[in-house]
């Protein structure tokens, strides 16, 4: 093996745990992910195709799997991005037939423009506004919490059950404003308290805490748009 | 389901659901905070532990299982004897029957039963009905006739003798032959026919004995000499003359002298030239015989009978009513025969 493929695996496993380096790792091997986009199209790639956001996301999920064991790295991410890109192609087929509202009208307009919209854009626009400094005001609190946001998607539960049992321990700590004010306080889960108060596993909670984090945060005052996002899951326990 | 934006990279975005849950999926083209549906979410695949390798090992090892009692199910069910049953008619056919009452396989006990089911195969077929293919097998080659009563043995786990009975009884109500239903433990094997006479030695003069006279002979004098008779050791008649043994203790004694018999002549300083002027003395009463005298073996005569019979015409004359066993008296000569 040459100095380039091991220095490149090295760099792989470092971006595998470190979002900053799987960006920067993307953004050198963007010639690549370019090439193997084009290859399936059979037509250079533009910065606006979905195929190429696709690719550059199977990139992502390589660099994620990849082991040593797998072999050469770049032969491994280019079977993903052909995978990715296959599925998508399969998807779209689907809905083939479907006319896109992006489509051009004419010269000047898309085809959107000539439906009536009742929707407010501006009102969106605050809202989405207003969203957004909720997201950053979360990821500033959970820095102090020691966690990032990819940390909470890679440590969010999987399993229908599993998930659950987190909304369970949720619901008990909403319930409770105290365990609630201690964990922002001592900026702990209060595990074992919610184990016990909402009878369920410590473990699978202590699996998920990272998890649990950002969700307790959500739950605290100051979050009410992503609170109301998911509140249609939360509210089954205000009801009880 | 929809799903909120939360954080964005280049190739990925960090999306929180409306059940809670965060994904990474495809940017295509997000931004923060803004709702989707319908993304492409990433795929995790299980990392694999040493947990997930113990339940797929675990999994392949009851899937193994499964199949293995499956198959000795199947097995037992369809291919494994769970009875055998013996139809005996002139022809004995053996039949083996599987626990659906269904044939295995047949097996032909008597030279018959070879011709009988020759071109026929019972194999697959219900046990009362195979049997009742065997007795009008038999009926129409006339083994059987109508009226004869057949034996069927049978034994194993496939029911009572009197069920079995009854359904033969039943499945032979056409054939007017009564089925007598037996328990294998009663079944003899049909004697094989009078071997040819290849072995047919003449008659061997049986020495008297005194064990032997529960057997309807006549009183013997006890002889020692019973270790050496002929019809134990026949394939020794052209040994030389049996030398004198050592004289027994006791009568009783002659039995356990048995094995010694046969090493007598290596020990014997001075062995009888064979053949040569050794009658065969008759038996004496034991009071009168010396110790060292025994009878040599009675099978040699036979190469010398004409000797004996001229020489010594009472005692062979004795002796041949001894060994013939036509008189019930038997007439011991008086005077003891010294060998020379």
């Amino acid at each position: 093996m040459d100095q380039d493929a091991k220095q490149l695996i090295s760099k792989v496993y470092e971006a595998k745990s470190n979002s900053r380096a799987a960006d920067e790792l993307i953004a050198a091997y963007m010639p690549f992910i370019r090439s193997e986009t084009s290859k399936f199209m059979d037509c250079p790639s533009r910065e606006s195709d979905d195929e190429l956001s696709i690719a550059m996301f199977a990139f992502y999920e390589a660099i994620r799997n990849y082991s040593r064991l797998r072999g050469s790295f770049l032969k491994f991410a280019s079977l993903y991005i052909k995978n990715r890109l296959i599925d998508n192609y399969r998807k779209e087929k689907r809905s083939r037939g479907i006319i896109s509202l992006d489509q051009p009208n004419n010269e000047k307009d898309q085809l959107i423009d000539t439906i009536a919209d009742d929707k407010d854009e501006y009102a969106d626009a605050e809202l989405r506004e207003a969203t957004q400094q909720e997201i950053n005001e979360l990821s500033e609190q959970m820095k102090d919490f020691g966690v990032s946001m990819s940390d909470i998607a890679d440590n969010s539960p999987r399993q229908r059950r599993t998930l659950e049992i987190c909304r369970k321990a949720v619901r008990y700590a909403r319930s409770k404003p105290e365990i609630l004010e201690d964990f922002l306080r001592t900026k702990k889960v209060p595990i074992s308290k919610l184990a016990e108060g909402a009878e369920v596993e410590k473990k699978s909670l202590e699996r998920h805490s990272r998890y649990l984090v950002a969700v307790l945060l959500i739950c605290t005052n100051g979050y009410e748009i992503m609170r109301g996002h998911i509140m249609q899951v939360l509210k089954g326990g205000e009801q009880q | 389901m929809k799903y909120m934006v939360m954080e964005i990279h280049n190739g990925y975005a960090v999306l929180m659901g409306e059940d809670s849950s965060f994904a990474f999926s495809a940017n295509m083209g997000y931004k923060v905070g803004q709702t989707v549906s319908d993304p492409i979410l990433m795929e995790k695949k299980e990392p694999r532990t040493s947990r997930n390798i113990i339940i797929k090992v675990a999994a392949a090892a009851a899937c193994l299982a499964i199949a293995c009692c499956t198959g000795y199910h199947l097995y037992s069910v369809n291919y494994k004897t769970s009875s055998t049953l013996i139809v005996s008619a002139s022809a004995e056919v053996k039949l083996y029957i599987n626990k659906k009452d269904k044939v295995i396989s047949t097996e032909i006990l008597s030279p018959d039963g070879e011709e009988l089911l020759s071109g026929s195969d019972l194999t697959g077929k219900d046990k009362n009905e195979a049997v009742r293919n065997i007795l009008e097998l038999s009926k129409s080659k006339g083994y059987i006739s109508d009226g004869d009563t057949v034996s069927v043995y049978i034994s194993g786990q496939n029911g009572s003798s009197d069920s079995l009975k009854k359904e033969l009884e039943q499945e032979l109500s056409g054939l007017s032959i009564a089925p007598e239903v037996r328990s294998m433990d009663e079944y003899t094997k049909p004697q094989a026919p009078p071997a040819p006479a290849e072995e047919e030695k003449p008659a061997v003069p049986k020495p008297p004995a005194p064990g032997h006279e529960a057997e309807g002979k006549a009183p013997d004098p006890p002889s020692p000499e019973k270790g050496v008779s002929a019809p134990e050791e026949p394939e020794k008649p052209a040994e030389p003359d049996a030398p004198p043994a050592p004289p027994p203790e006791a009568p009783a004694a002659a039995n356990e002298a048995e094995p010694a018999a046969p090493e007598a002549p290596a020990d014997h300083d001075d062995p009888a030239p064979p053949g040569e002027d050794a009658p065969p003395p008759p038996p004496e009463a034991p009071g009168n015989q010396p110790p060292h005298e025994i009878r040599p073996p009675l099978s040699m005569p036979e190469e010398k009978p004409a000797p004996l019979l001229q020489e010594n015409a009472p005692e062979a004359q004795a002796a041949d009513v001894i060994l013939s066993g036509d008189s019930p008296e038997i007439q011991l000569p008086n005077d003891p025969i010294v060998l020379p």
